[in-house]
Order: structure tokens, then C-alpha cells, then sequence
């Protein structure tokens, strides 16, 4: 058995330049100057060997 | 979050065991967040025996053709008219892409999107394999309706969540199938195996769609995947993704690898946190249309540890 003994989430956010929100406020869209920043999620699991998953646009805020 | 606790202990090659018992906790919840975990656990699997998920799970091919997806469109000089549509195509085109999916305006504007879809079919029919995805904002079933028979006159292949019912309604869409030609690519709005059992049952789509990381992860996907085969219908991976292009490499009914979402003037959003040259950007197609399918064991990619360091906002630790 390889049983799990510890999980690492990291929750990050990146800035993508040029993209923003239209009227609707949850569609990405082209926004010249935009700073789009998007938190991602990456889990790490621990034995027997490290290996990590994404979950990604799991929040987002409008700058 | 809530079920990374539950996870302790188990044995991390049980995922049938570790599917079942996530789908039940999930079930007030649209069944959303087991994705991430089952990937990770596939990974996990591929890497103890140093074999690429795909041929794990049978392996069918090893380049993914694959259609550039657009973000939706914008009034500040991206995707902000039908010529800029058609001028991003070409781009597309002359780049090697052989498919192109437009996403539209968020106003739902029938005008608009007809005059774009028939300028996309007049340029590309032939030529590149098109499709639209109004991503439910169209607010009627009429404007659905109009919108549709534009896609049969540009020659569309798919035609898909056209309108305000967000995706849900299998009626709507048996009844939409019923006076349109172009096939409808449904269920990215339902989630897991039983509901789209339902809408092909119910004559709700034509194609199916299927996402690892909305569908119980590579687990859930695959059983979509015989799914429809079994149907005789094929299933659409929707979005990008190292877990994405590991499935569609396994399974044979399955036909464009999404690129998602791309544009003239930015980046995809998918933030680059690979080591390797892993990439979604949409440079990264090779001159036949397709994006590889990563060789190493589990998903094949290195992550960048010190790029997630560098932006972290928050660990936490699950012993």
C-alpha cells in the first residue's frame, strides 16, 4: 500500500498583462494596460515520490 | 480544500476507491474540486512506473490536432469586430492551425455574430475546420435558433452552449437539433458520467464534452469517453491542460485538442509555471496543427517550484 501522508497546497497568483474582464464581469478579454491576476492552486504529494497537480482559475480578481 | 483531509491514509492507488468516496462528498456541490486530486493521483501512478499517462491508459496517439480558441470578444481593439475575427484566423492559419472556435460578444448581439460566423465560413470553409461557442449568451431560444442556421450556411462543425439556459436543458436542445443542421457539442455544464448519459439518451447533444479537471478528473474523463463510444459518438476535451492532452492521446472518438483561450494581442492565461518547455501558448503548435503529447512518466511535465515560490500567497500543509 502507498499510503498518502501529507499533502502541500500552494496557492499563487500570477498577473497576465493586456487582459481584463468585459461588461459582463466574468469573461477574459483583450484590455490594452490590463493586469489580470489569476490565483491558482498546485497540490504536492508527499510519498512515495513527489508529484504535483494543477487546479487553475480557481479565483480571480479584476485589477 | 474540504477533501484533501479525507485523503490521509488512503492508498494513493485505490483511485476508483478514492472517486467513489469524493463523488458522494461532492454531491451538494456540482461535484467540482475532485479533479485536481485524481490527476494528481494518475500522475503519481505514472511516475512510480515510469510510464506517460496516456499509454497508461491504452495510448492512441501522440500528437493532438488542435483548434485555437478565442477569448471572447472585446470593444479595445483585439477580437472587436467580425473582421477582427476573420483576421486573427488567418493568423491562426498561416501559423498551422487547421481549426479555429470563435467565442463571442458577452451582449449576445445575433447581428453580430451571424455576420461573424458568415464571414469566418466564407473565408475558411475548406480550408479550416470552424466552430462557435457562444458560451450561453445568446438570451433567446430564437436568437440560438438564428445563430444556428448561420453556422449550417458557413459549413460550422460544432455549435455549442448556445444560450441563456447555460447548458442545461436537454429538451431545449433536442428541439434545437431538430431545426438546425450543424451538430451541437453539449454537457461541459453538466458534470460527471450519469448526467451525460442523460443527454445522450435524451438526443440533448451530438458531440460530448469532457474535462478532467471538471469531470472527476482522468478517471471520470476516460469513463465519458466510453461513454460515448459505446454511443457511437465522440467526446471533445474541453480547455488545455498536461492531464487534457493525456486523455484526448488515449482515446480514439475524439477529434481537436482545445487551445484555450488565445488572441491577437495577449497571452493565454495559463500561467507558465513549467520547467521544460511545457507550453499553451500559441506558438506552441508544430506546422501539421497539432500540440505534442508530453513523453515523460505521469503527466510528463516539470514544474518551475522556484516561479510558484516567487508567487506564492499561501501554503498549506495536510499531515
Amino acid at each position: 500500500m502507498s499510503a498518502i501522508d501529507r499533502i502541500e497546497i500552494h496557492e499563487f497568483t500570477y498577473e497576465t498583462p493586456n487582459l481584463g474582464l468585459d461588461s459582463s464581469g466574468f469573461n477574459f478579454v483583450y484590455q490594452p494596460g490590463g493586469k489580470f491576476a489569476m490565483t491558482n492552486l498546485r497540490s504536492w504529494f508527499a510519498r512515495p515520490m513527489a508529484v504535483a497537480a494543477n487546479m487553475s482559475h480557481s479565483g480571480a480578481e479584476r485589477k | 480544500m474540504t477533501l484533501v483531509p479525507q485523503l490521509i491514509g488512503k492508498d494513493a492507488s485505490q483511485r476508483e476507491y478514492i472517486y467513489d468516496i469524493c463523488k458522494r462528498a461532492l454531491r451538494q456541490f456540482d461535484h467540482m474540486g475532485y479533479g485536481a486530486i485524481d490527476i494528481l493521483l494518475w500522475d503519481w501512478a505514472g511516475k512510480s512506473i515510469k510510464q506517460p499517462i496516456y499509454k497508461m491508459l491504452g495510448g492512441w496517439r501522440a500528437k493532438l490536432p488542435t483548434y485555437a480558441s478565442t477569448y471572447h470578444g472585446d470593444r479595445n481593439g483585439g477580437l472587436s469586430s467580425p473582421q477582427a475575427y476573420v483576421d486573427f484566423a488567418q493568423q491562426c492559419y498561416d501559423m498551422g492551425y487547421r481549426a479555429f472556435k470563435m467565442h463571442g460578444w458577452t451582449e449576445g448581439n445575433v447581428r453580430e455574430e451571424v455576420e461573424t460566423v458568415l464571414k469566418l465560413g466564407e473565408r475558411f470553409r475548406g480550408k479550416m475546420t470552424l466552430m462557435l461557442d457562444p458560451a450561453c449568451e445568446l438570451r433567446t431560444f430564437a436568437d440560438a435558433l438564428t445563430v444556428g442556421r448561420a453556422c449550417d450556411e458557413a459549413g460550422f462543425m460544432w455549435y455549442e452552449d448556445p444560450f441563456r439556459d447555460t447548458g442545461i436543458s436537454i429538451h431545449a436542445h433536442r428541439k434545437l437539433r431538430q431545426f438546425i443542421k450543424t451538430p451541437l457539442l453539449q454537457t461541459e455544464h453538466v458534470r460527471g458520467l450519469e448526467p451525460k448519459a442523460d443527454f445522450i439518451v435524451g438526443e440533448g447533444t451530438d458531440y460530448v464534452r469532457a474535462d478532467p479537471e471538471y469531470d472527476f478528473g482522468i478517471t471520470g474523463t476516460m469513463k465519458i469517453a466510453h461513454l460515448a463510444e459505446a454511443f457511437g459518438l465522440d467526446v471533445e476535451i474541453h480547455a488545455s491542460g498536461p492531464a487534457h492532452r493525456h486523455c484526448m492521446a488515449a482515446i480514439r472518438n475524439s477529434n481537436f485538442y482545445e487551445l484555450a483561450l488565445v488572441g491577437p494581442k495577449c497571452d493565454n492565461a495559463l500561467p507558465p509555471v513549467y520547467a521544460d518547455g511545457y507550453t499553451e501558448q500559441l506558438k506552441g503548435v508544430d506546422q501539421d496543427g497539432c500540440f505534442p503529447v508530453p513523453q515523460g512518466p505521469g503527466l510528463g511535465v516539470t514544474y518551475d517550484w522556484g516561479f510558484i515560490e516567487k508567487y506564492r500567497t499561501a501554503l498549506f500543509e495536510f499531515k
